[in-house]
């Protein structure tokens, strides 16, 4: 869960000496030491080697940053407690703590790591061994302020003592020892004192002294601690570290993804507005044409209403009948159709309905030349009522005709 | 998530005004909902909206040829304001009537044998018929002439009843007529000015 590929370790001793090494797991199980660097001595101020030894290990973006510190008057400690959940832990150590350490809680920031579960001594109740690390709050401002003095970032600062399965009598002096730490690696690490069954690249610390072996070894073993994932490093830490001391990793990514979110905010503010502007542009249009239709479908209405009593009135006129008055022009018709043998002998007219007497001395024909002027679209009806033979030998034909409506007032019309 | 719960536990106001300012928030969304739609009109309400165009343009051609329609009959009416009797422009059409059929028959040469028994017919308020017997003995020149003089003298003259015969059956020289001429008069002050041209 916790397991990282690789790391940059730092670690300084009592006398301010830092000492730095990357680390990172190969295929084959191993730990590769990537780069040592040691503090230059010719750098006067602690939080100046500090930065030199993090710039020369040049750890990745993709690395844990781990800075391990002696912290003045820390107090390493290992209680059995009943096996409890974190929260239930931390009251028992709260509870537990006073009666242990001989200085005023107030004063201490501590932290804890549960070792392993041991049996208890009803043999049916599982116990924790818990390991418990105070120091003093002031010892650990002061490294906070140093740190952030140098500049460096990292992700947390441990004591190396959180790190370490087993303890000897006396772990502090243990720091200082390189065979001693060698010792416990070999227990730590079930392989004997034979460090490269475990670790490559340890050509590295060759031609070193004394004291920068020792303060390397511990940042290997600190390395491996972290690299087995066995618990976050960050848990380690005695306190939360401030802000202004995480790292800044994959910035030039996060950059661009904000920049990409930013353009794709902007693109789509300018996709929604200009759809917002085309729905309204063609709502807008929509509204003012149905307004200028409603608008002149009122002024019909108003011109309407207006000649209402007019329109009214051309109603009325046109359901009335005041009689014919195209008796002219139905005379001409029937004068200019009528053949030469006939005559039309009394005319009949009352209102559209007319009465024809038409007289002829050639009646073999007469059937024949009355059928043309059915097909007068004048008269809408033309019919032979009757006929009768006078003594004289003429003939006399009865003729109705009714007078087609819609050519009346021609005259007026046209 | 610590960070996050514990940003809350710092600014518990804040939240608590955030949660406050938010529920606000969805309450008016929900209420004005109509009405922010209104502001951002989506693909439903243009259709609905050029559904609803579509009836408003059908509404408007059919009012359109309704209104053309009864503007062309209204044009032809006072196009042929002259065919009506209009009293006050025309004067008195009981004791004008007569005399202007008189005068018609005078033009066109015809002497009338007998004229009158008017009747003014009334249809309402505003229209009334005028009738007038007449009856006349003369060539059939004369008679069409006067058929045809009537025809083209304001106001137009309809004939309710029209009788042309032979006043002897065996001679067709003398040709009888008698009818019943019909003008229409109209009494309305505001007709009157309208087919006047005094009012539009």
């Amino acid at each position: 869960m916790f397991k990282h590929h690789s790391c940059a370790v730092v670690y300084w001793d009592k006398d301010k000496n830092v000492f730095g090494t990357g680390i990172s797991s190969s295929k084959d199980g191993k730990i590769k030491v990537l780069q040592t660097a040691c503090s230059d001595s010719r750098i006067p101020d602690f939080p100046g080697r500090l930065l030199d030894v993090c710039n020369r290990l040049e750890p990745g973006e993709n690395q844990r940053i781990i800075l391990a510190s002696r912290f003045e008057g820390a107090i390493c400690i290992e209680l059995n407690f009943p096996k409890l959940n974190h929260s239930e832990m931390q009251k028992a150590l709260d509870f537990e703590l006073p009666r242990h350490i001989p200085v005023p809680m107030e004063e201490v920031i501590w932290n804890y790591r549960v070792l392993e579960e041991i049996p208890g001594e009803d043999r049916n109740q599982l116990h924790s061994k818990v390991r418990i690390l105070a120091v003093n709050r002031k010892s650990w401002d002061s490294v906070l302020s140093d740190i952030v003095a140098s500049g460096v970032k990292a992700d947390t600062v441990i004591h190396p003592l959180m790190v370490f399965s087993h303890l000897p009598e006396d772990p502090e002096s243990m720091l200082d020892n390189p065979d001693e730490l060698l010792k416990l690696l070999a227990v730590e690490t079930a392989s004997g004192s034979d460090m490269s069954s475990k670790f490559t690249g340890l050509e590295k610390l060759e031609g070193l002294s004394s004291n920068q072996r020792t303060g390397l070894l511990i940042c290997l073993i600190i390395g491996e601690y972290v690299l087995q994932g066995i618990s976050s490093p960050e848990s380690l830490s005695l306190s939360r570290l401030p802000d202004i001391l995480s790292p800044q990793r994959f910035r030039a990514i996060r950059y661009s993804a904000a920049v990409l979110f930013m353009v794709v905010l902007m693109l789509g503010t300018v996709l929604l507005a200009r759809n917002w502007l085309d729905a309204r542009a063609r709502y807008g249009r929509i509204t003012k044409e149905k307004q200028r239709i409603s608008s002149k479908i009122d002024e019909f209405k108003q011109e309407r209403l207006r000649n209402k009593k007019i329109d009214e009135l051309i109603k009325k006129i046109g359901e009335t009948n005041p009689g014919n008055s195209e008796v002219l022009q139905c005379l001409q018709i029937l004068s200019q159709k009528l053949p030469s043998n006939m005559w039309i002998s009394m005319f009949s007219s009352r209102d559209d309905e007319i009465d024809v007497t038409i007289c002829t001395m050639k009646d073999q024909t007469a059937q024949a030349d009355l059928s043309k002027l059915n097909g007068i679209p004048l008269f809408s009806s033309f019919s032979i009522r009757s006929t009768r033979r006078d003594s004289d030998g003429t003939l006399t034909i009865f003729v109705h005709i009714v007078y087609q409506g819609k050519f009346k007032r021609r005259k007026a019309n046209g | 998530m610590d960070k996050i719960k514990s940003a809350i536990r710092a600014n518990t106001k804040a939240v608590i005004g955030l949660i406050i300012a938010s529920l606000l928030f969805m309450a008016v969304l929900i209420l004005y909902w109509k009405d922010i739609m209104n502001l951002w009109p989506g693909h439903d309400t243009i259709s609905s909206g050029i559904t609803a165009l579509g009836d408003f343009h059908k509404d408007l051609e059919k009012e359109i040829k309704e209104v053309h329609d009864i503007r062309l009959i209204r044009e032809n009416f006072v196009r042929q304001g002259k065919d009506f009797w209009i009293s006050k422009r025309d004067g008195d059409i009981e004791s004008s009537i007569i005399k202007k059929i008189e005068d018609v028959a005078k033009s066109s040469g015809l002497k009338l044998q007998n004229i009158g028994n008017s009747r003014l017919t009334k249809i309402n308020e505003d229209i009334s018929f005028m009738e007038v017997n007449i009856e006349a003995k003369s060539t059939m020149e004369e008679i069409s002439k006067f058929i045809s003089d009537l025809y083209k003298a304001n106001p137009c003259f309809y004939w309710r009843k029209c009788v042309i015969r032979p006043f002897n059956p065996r001679d067709a020289k003398e040709i009888v007529l008698s009818g019943t001429i019909s003008v229409v008069s109209l009494n309305s002050d505001y007709i009157a000015k309208v087919l006047m041209g005094e009012e539009k």
